[in-house]
């Protein structure tokens, strides 16, 4: 048994191995590559999405490495390699994460009373020489005039207090109108018209508060690109400075659903409503299923049995979002027609209080508790367990009627055992035997089982965030997923033969 | 003389019925199953013949109202018998065409993926060997893992994929096709592997053999026609797989792609007009289930009919 614990574990990694590579190959060899989505929303020219901000986005990314290197570093991480070569033109700071009235959040630790900010960390793609200055900033300049209306800037602080001391060296005082990446064009207060021209050495000084504190380089941030119409990457885009690779249980970083949060994080606020979910469908089902499965068996051809077969033949033939939609149109819309207390339609709980009229309402029910989850999560189970409930009574149904043919239970028969004898302990033990095998087989269905149940009732747990991906072409997001999944579904193998040796002594190992 | 009418009835059947003709006698016994393909005959002749039958084009046509306007999201009229979407096409219209290509891909989906399964599953299970071993983990690892999802990433990264001279609304419908088919032949494969396993030693096996047949041919003409039965009832069953599956990818968006209309994407783009026009999402649903649940029917009557276990 050990020496075949052994084998299979072996195996295990060389499987998890290849699947990750099947993954990521797969996804990153598709025509046009893993931002093939972004390019033909390019071509559609449905946002502004033009074929530079790719290419930025491909380095920003690192997509430009060849496949090998970064199949690595999706694998073990970039922390042993350096970060920052494998992402050129990436730059981060740090700054003290603002609150409502624009001061610094102070955290204050229970236990020793210390204070500390809270930081904002951003890593940006930093294209030399594009800064974004709207215009009105006001720029106190030193430098040297080169020309009619031009200054060769040295040194610029960006918007400062008008009130303050103009400083005796400063060359001129000006105010943006607009920008052409070195160039920028403003008015004194005497509206002379100034051509600013900045380079890589100039040094910036940002005000507290703004988003621009100098990157340690010295390069200038340009955030711009980064807050299209939707946004590519969102505001807060960014590249941790490292990554530890999935082997070490670091997916990386969302691109595009929640940018620069770890997609560790992201799963994590979704796992429990999916396995709650799941739970709850599975053991309805099993709890139901079983039951009626066994009882149709042993009174095979009874109307029982009829109903149970039937009742299993249409489930199985039900395409499960239409029966989803079905019950919101039968619990929600119906009843709200009917003036009944109707179901709500989706989430995991309410955000606001119930509108009146519904279940949520007349239950008097406050947003966000026990029960509130509870309610929403009945039409969801609901859906999830039909699928189940249908495979569960024709497994344990055909399980069931397969032991009864068995010798052994005619001998216990023959013996004058009371029928439920014979049944619930000679037949029904055997009969469950591939039933726990398959119920085994589930946990690998955790998570892919829901892609269907969340996506109608917008419950936000791994199969609709799975969805939210691929539609979004958040790739890290993806291949996470799908690689947890093989996981499982590589570990359930292993638990089904072990499980099978246990409850079937006939069955061994070697 | 009941006796002798018996006597040539009994003669008369042994010497005339061919095995599909016993067939057919056995399944037009289940009466479900005959119900199932009545209501696939109908349904097929409907769709398939869509261009004569649907009262509408299912992409161009705009219902227009008396003075001209266009009917978006009208309810069901004698015009328009399910109403009108929220562009103004004819909803029975678009839900034949639907039917028409959703039939299709499941028709061509089971055809192709039955024969390559047939074909791998005669070769792994006649030379036995790495051949075998190779293929059945390949199988295996098919079969457990999970293949929605997978589905899903496939269709979303061929998004964007084109084929030169394909017009680019079919470009999903071909993509579909083969992502299902590439998905969906381990079934069969295994089917007949067991069932070649156990033909392979048999006496007439040899006698093929030793009359000089190559291994090609012992599979074509004894292998495969000897499997046939279950292979027909699995496909059959598998038709109603492929068209959840299908309807499924293309409700979530990763299917096939508007306009070209199927019961999945209408049921996408219906699902947001579920509190105005609940009808509409009722439609395309009903015909997924209606159709699934005829050819599983159908299945478990071809099953009955072709069990060689339930044989006279």
């Amino acid at each position: 048994m050990t020496n075949y614990l052994i084998r299979r574990a072996f195996q295990m990694v060389i499987v998890v191995l290849l699947a990750t590579l099947a993954i990521y190959v797969i996804l990153n060899i598709a025509p046009g590559g893993p931002l093939s989505g972004l390019k033909l929303a390019g071509a559609d020219r449905k946002s502004r999405v033009s074929e530079e901000d790719i290419a930025r986005l491909t380095a920003y990314l690192g997509l430009d490495k060849p496949m090998a290197l970064r199949y690595l570093v999706w694998l073990l991480g970039d922390d042993w390699l350096g970060a920052d070569w494998m992402y050129a033109g990436l730059t981060s700071f740090k700054q003290p994460k603002l609150n409502k009235e624009g001061k610094p959040i102070v955290q204050v630790d229970r236990d020793t009373g210390k204070k500390s900010f809270v930081y904002d960390s951003y890593r940006f793609w930093s294209n030399p020489g594009v800064a974004q200055l709207n215009p009105g900033y006001l720029l106190w300049v030193w430098g040297e005039k080169t020309g009619e209306g031009i200054v060769r800037a040295d040194k610029v602080r960006v918007k400062p207090n008008k009130a303050d001391q103009i400083p005796a060296d400063m060359t001129v005082a000006v105010t943006v109108i607009s920008q052409n990446g070195w160039k920028i064009i403003a008015n004194d207060t005497n509206k002379n018209k100034y051509t600013v021209v900045a380079s890589k050495e100039t040094q910036w000084t940002f005000p507290e508060g703004e988003a621009q504190p100098l990157p340690a380089e010295g390069r200038w941030v340009n955030v711009s690109w980064l807050l299209g119409p939707g946004g590519l990457l969102g505001k807060y885009a960014g590249f941790h400075a490292s990554t530890h690779g999935i082997l070490r249980g670091d997916f990386g970083w969302s691109w595009k659903l929640a940018p620069g949060q770890p997609v560790t994080m992201l799963m994590k606020s979704r796992l429990g409503n999916t396995v709650t979910l799941m739970s709850t469908a599975v053991f309805l089902s099993l709890l139901i299923g079983i039951p009626i499965g066994i009882y149709s068996a042993v009174h095979q051809y009874s109307k029982t049995d009829y109903a149970v077969t039937t009742f299993a033949f249409f489930g199985s033939a039900m395409p499960v979002f239409w029966f989803g939609l079905m019950l919101i149109l039968i619990f929600s819309w119906t009843f709200k027609q009917w003036g009944l207390p109707y179901m709500p339609t989706g989430g995991v709980a309410m955000v606001r209080e119930a509108p009146t009229g519904s279940l949520l309402n007349v239950m008097g029910v406050t947003p966000g508790s026990l029960v509130d989850r509870l309610v929403h999560i009945v039409l969801p189970a609901m859906m999830l367990s039909l699928l189940y409930l249908a495979g569960w009574s024709r497994y344990s149904r055909s399980s069931m009627l397969e032991v009864l043919r068995q010798d052994y239970v005619r001998t216990a028969r023959a013996k004058g055992l009371f029928e439920r004898v014979v049944i619930v302990k000679h037949a029904l033990r055997n009969a469950l035997i591939p039933v726990v095998t398959i119920l085994v087989f589930d946990i690998a269905g955790i998570f892919s089982g829901a892609i269907m149940t969340e996506t109608v009732f917008a419950y936000p747990g791994m199969g609709r965030l799975y969805f939210d991906a691929l539609s979004a072409d958040d790739w890290p997001v993806v291949m996470a997923y799908l690689f947890i999944t093989a996981i499982l579904v590589v570990v359930a193998t292993l638990v089904r033969d072990i499980v099978y040796t246990i409850v079937d002594p006939r069955i061994r190992f070697s | 003389m009941a006796v002798a009418e018996l006597d040539r009835e009994v003669l008369s059947t042994i010497e005339e019925e061919s095995p599909w003709k016993i067939i057919w006698r056995r399944f037009r016994k289940h009466k479900l199953a005959i119900a199932g393909m009545m209501t696939i005959i109908v349904l097929a002749l409907a769709c398939f013949l869509a261009p004569w039958v649907a009262p509408y084009d299912p992409i161009s046509y705009q219902a227009k109202g008396e003075n001209g306007q266009i009917l978006k999201n009208d309810s069901p009229s004698f015009k328009y018998w399910m109403g009108t979407d929220n562009i103004g096409r004819d909803v029975l219209s678009r839900l034949l065409y639907a039917g028409r290509i959703s039939l299709s891909v499941a028709f061509v989906v089971t055809i192709v993926q039955t024969i390559i399964g047939v074909f791998v599953g005669a070769v792994s299970g006649y030379y036995g060997g790495w051949v075998d071993d190779l293929i059945q983990r390949f199988v295996e690892f098919i079969i457990t893992i999970p293949t929605l999802p997978l589905l899903l990433a496939f269709s979303a990264i061929l998004r964007s994929f084109e084929f030169p001279g394909v017009p680019r609304e079919m470009t999903s419908v071909i993509i579909i096709t083969v992502i299902l088919i590439a998905f969906g032949w381990t079934g069969s494969t295994i089917l007949i592997r067991g069932m070649v396993l156990s033909l392979r030693n048999q006496e007439f096996t040899e006698a093929a053999r030793a009359l000089g047949l190559n291994n090609l041919g012992i599979i074509l003409r004894h292998m495969i026609p000897n499997a046939l039965a279950p292979i027909i009832v699995s496909a059959t069953l598998s038709l109603g797989g492929v068209i959840v599956t299908e309807s499924a990818l293309s409700f979530l968006g990763f299917g096939i792609q508007p306009p070209v209309p199927t019961w999945g994407n209408m049921l996408n783009e219906y699902q947001s007009e579920l509190w105005t026009q609940p009808a509409k999402v009722f439609y395309p649903g009903l015909a997924i289930f209606v159709c699934v649940l005829a050819f599983n029917y159908i299945g478990d009557g071809l099953r009955d009919a072709m069990d060689p276990r339930l044989k006279h």
